[in-house]
This record gives C-alpha cells, sequence and structure tokens, in this order.
C-alpha cells in the first residue's frame, strides 16, 4: 500500500537555524532517504520551498482567486513530504518516526487512494 | 443439560473463530457474516449430530465454505481460491486461535484508531458483546454505535492497519495503550452501572485474561505487571460487593468469606515482582 509521509515544521524556528545546524539537518533527511531506497519502499520525496513562495488558487464560477500564501495559516506549516510503497501502515509509521521533522514538528501519514486502471 | 453446553461452546469459541476468520479473509464484515452462517448452521446440526471434537475447527471450515460461496456468488474467483488454500498449518490447533485473538486485540487496540473506537471494538469483536450491549456501554444509540463500528473497521481496512502482533521492539510503545484499553474495559465491568450483573462479572474476567495473555508476551515489563495485579486485586471483592437484591455492599460490611483468597494471593505476588523489576514506576504501578 502506497502512503504519503507529509512532513510538518514550524517555519519560522526552522529558519533560525545556523548554517550549520541547516547542513546536519540536510544530513539526516539524506540518511533517511537512502535508508528507506535501502528498503526498497522510496517511491518519491522533496523538501518545499517556503511558505512565502506559496500561492493559493480558489475559482468562484469564472472568477479565479490567486491568493498570496498558503491554504491556511498554522503554527506548522507543511514543508515537504515522501511516498512510500509499504506492506502495512505500522512500517509506514515506523519510517515516518524516523523523519527528523517528527521530533519537533508532526508527520502526518495519510494513505494514497489506489485508483484501478 | 445439551443445550446449556452448546451454549457455553459457541461463547467461549466465538471470539476465537472470529479472530482466524478475520486473519485469514483480511475483511471484518466477511468474516462476521460468515461466522453467523457457521454458528447458525452448528445451532442446527450439533444437537442431531453430537458435538464435533474441535468445536473451533468445525465452524471455522463451515464459516470458510460460507464465506467462498460468497464471493464466488460476487464473482471473485481469485480471492475464493486463495482461501481453499489458505490456514493449513502444522502448529498446535489451539495456539493458532490464541495468536489468532491476539493479533485481532492487536489490531482493535491500534493507536490509529481514537481510544473510544479501540474499546468499542475490543468489547464487540474480542469480548463478543452484542451491538446492543456495547451502545448501553457508551450511553449511545445503537445507530450512533454502529456508525463509529463501521467507521473504526473501515479505517482498519483503508489505512491497512496491520493484523499482527507487532515486533518486540515495537511491543514497548505499544504496551501502555493497550493496557489503557484492558483497563477501561475492566472498569467498565467493574463500575458500571447499567447491564446485567452477570455480564459484569465476565467482563472483568475477559480484561484479566487479555491482560494475562499480554504479560506472557512482554515477559517482566512492570506496568503490565501492575495493571493485572490491580485487576485481579479488586476482582477478587467482586463476590462480596454486592449483596443478593444487587446492592453494592461497603468494604468495611463485606463478608470476607466472599473474597477469592487466590486471587489476592497471586495479586500480592504479582505487585512484589513488579516493585522488583526496577523500572520507573508507570501509572498502573501507582
Amino acid at each position: 500500500m502506497r502512503y504519503m509521509l507529509l512532513i510538518y515544521e514550524n517555519e519560522a524556528l526552522a529558519s533560525k537555524r545556523t548554517e550549520e545546524e541547516q547542513g546536519a539537518n540536510f544530513q539526516r533527511y539524506f540518511a533517511f532517504t537512502q535508508k528507506v531506497r535501502g528498503d526498497g519502499v522510496f517511491e518519491a520525496g522533496d523538501p518545499l520551498l517556503g511558505t512565502e513562495t506559496a500561492t493559493t488558487v480558489q475559482v468562484n464560477g469564472t472568477e479565479v482567486a490567486n491568493v498570496d500564501g498558503p491554504f491556511a495559516e498554522t503554527t506548522e506549516q507543511l514543508g515537504g513530504y515522501y511516498i512510500l510503497d509499504c506492506e502495512t501502515l505500522d512500517q509506514a509509521l515506523g519510517h515516518a518516526a524516523e523523519i527528523p521533522a517528527a521530533e519537533h514538528g508532526s508527520v502526518e501519514v495519510r494513505p494514497i487512494m489506489q485508483m484501478d486502471a | 443439560m445439551a443445550d446449556d453446553r452448546l451454549t457455553a461452546i459457541v461463547k467461549t469459541e466465538t471470539p476465537r473463530v472470529r479472530a482466524r476468520l478475520i486473519r485469514e479473509f483480511r475483511d471484518f464484515d466477511l468474516a462476521e457474516d460468515s461466522l453467523q452462517d457457521a454458528l447458525l448452521r452448528a445451532v442446527k446440526s450439533w444437537p442431531v449430530d453430537g458435538i464435533p471434537e474441535s468445536p473451533a475447527a468445525w465452524l471455522t471450515t463451515v464459516a470458510k465454505r460460507c464465506a467462498i460461496d460468497v464471493l464466488r456468488r460476487e464473482q471473485v474467483h481469485h480471492r475464493a481460491v486463495g482461501l481453499l488454500s489458505a490456514g493449513e498449518e502444522d502448529r498446535d490447533e489451539l495456539d493458532v486461535f490464541n495468536d489468532d485473538l491476539m493479533r485481532l486485540i492487536f489490531t482493535c487496540c491500534h493507536p490509529s484508531l481514537n481510544l473510544e473506537a479501540q474499546i468499542a471494538l475490543t468489547l464487540r469483536t474480542v469480548v463478543d458483546m452484542s451491538l446492543t450491549q456495547v451502545a448501553r456501554a457508551f450511553l449511545v444509540s445503537e445507530k450512533t454505535m454502529e456508525q463509529r463500528l463501521v467507521r473504526a473497521k473501515r479505517k482498519i481496512k483503508q489505512a491497512g492497519i496491520p493484523y499482527t502482533v507487532p515486533e518486540s521492539r515495537d511491543l514497548p510503545r505499544r504496551l501502555q495503550g493497550m493496557l489503557t484499553v484492558f483497563y477501561l474495559v475492566f472498569n467498565e465491568g467493574y463500575s458500571a452501572t447499567a447491564g446485567d450483573a452477570l455480564i459484569r462479572f465476565e467482563l472483568c474476567q475477559i480484561a484479566i485474561q487479555m491482560t494475562r495473555q499480554l504479560n506472557r508476551l512482554v515477559r517482566g515489563g512492570a506496568e503490565a505487571l501492575s495493571l493485572l495485579s490491580l485487576m485481579l486485586l479488586q476482582h477478587s471483592r467482586s463476590k462480596a460487593r454486592v449483596d443478593a437484591a444487587g446492592r453494592l455492599v461497603l468494604l468495611e460490611d463485606q463478608d470476607r468469606g466472599l473474597w477469592d483468597r487466590r486471587a489476592i494471593t497471586e495479586g500480592t505476588m504479582l505487585l512484589e515482582k513488579a516493585l522488583l523489576a526496577r523500572q520507573p514506576p508507570g501509572p498502573f504501578q501507582l
């Protein structure tokens, strides 16, 4: 079953990291990606640029509204994702717990809907 | 007499057979439907042909046949074929059934389900309480409870909640949650104001059984030992707590002859063992 792991963390806090901390954090993500590749469950995964680069689109009838910023203002923001192909939810949850952001932010695990054909 | 025996057998075997069917079918509803079919057939044929040597195996075989019929009707042939060949194990039959029951308990108590759903699902499938009884325990309507159970079962299926006992390295982080559910099941039996006294007494016993099994799995876990001890000590006074008219009797007025000495001895011993484990005390130890 395929799962999307949505990585949330407080952007404001993350941006205050020193260059050294930033490098160490990057190293940990690199190691995690290597590990899930090695386990044969990795399908995709990317970090996202900050919410200051986000645009939210809504269409009302024929009116297209493009608004600066993320969909919702929350204390933690979506900062990246992984797609893993796991046997069970427990396996996906096990990997999610190894994502660095789980220690100070949150990782939401969502099964991906299976589309036949 | 024969009827009593039949009822007793059905009562003890139902959760085990259900657990086994859920594992093999990976489908709560198909398991439940085929189990009901099999029970119906048992009630008809056992009084005539006699009770089979292994009622659980008999029920499992008949239920599987019923399930295969259903799947054939739905033309899901590949699944039906899979079921026919599944479950040929060499292990001791009772072990297989008991392992399946443990798997079912872990599935029902998965932290991805909310706590209420965990307890409701455990009461319904593991303890084999009726929908009416579970609804009454939560003080909600049967319809509301049914929807809750449907949602929980759907999540198990859609989110891929596994039907397994976690690996030993994952056990500790599951333990506290399981114990909480068991304790709430126990409390439901111990202090519930509604419902049949006999059913409530049985609830306590089932909660104790489940905690015992978990203890076997996590040898020496101080929290699991403490909870078991707490349950045994409370339950040891169950028979003295209520008088003939069903009224509560205060501790000082209780007939101590009705206390279960064996449970008290075991409970005290377990607590000492838990204290000796010298692990940081958890809520149940306190």
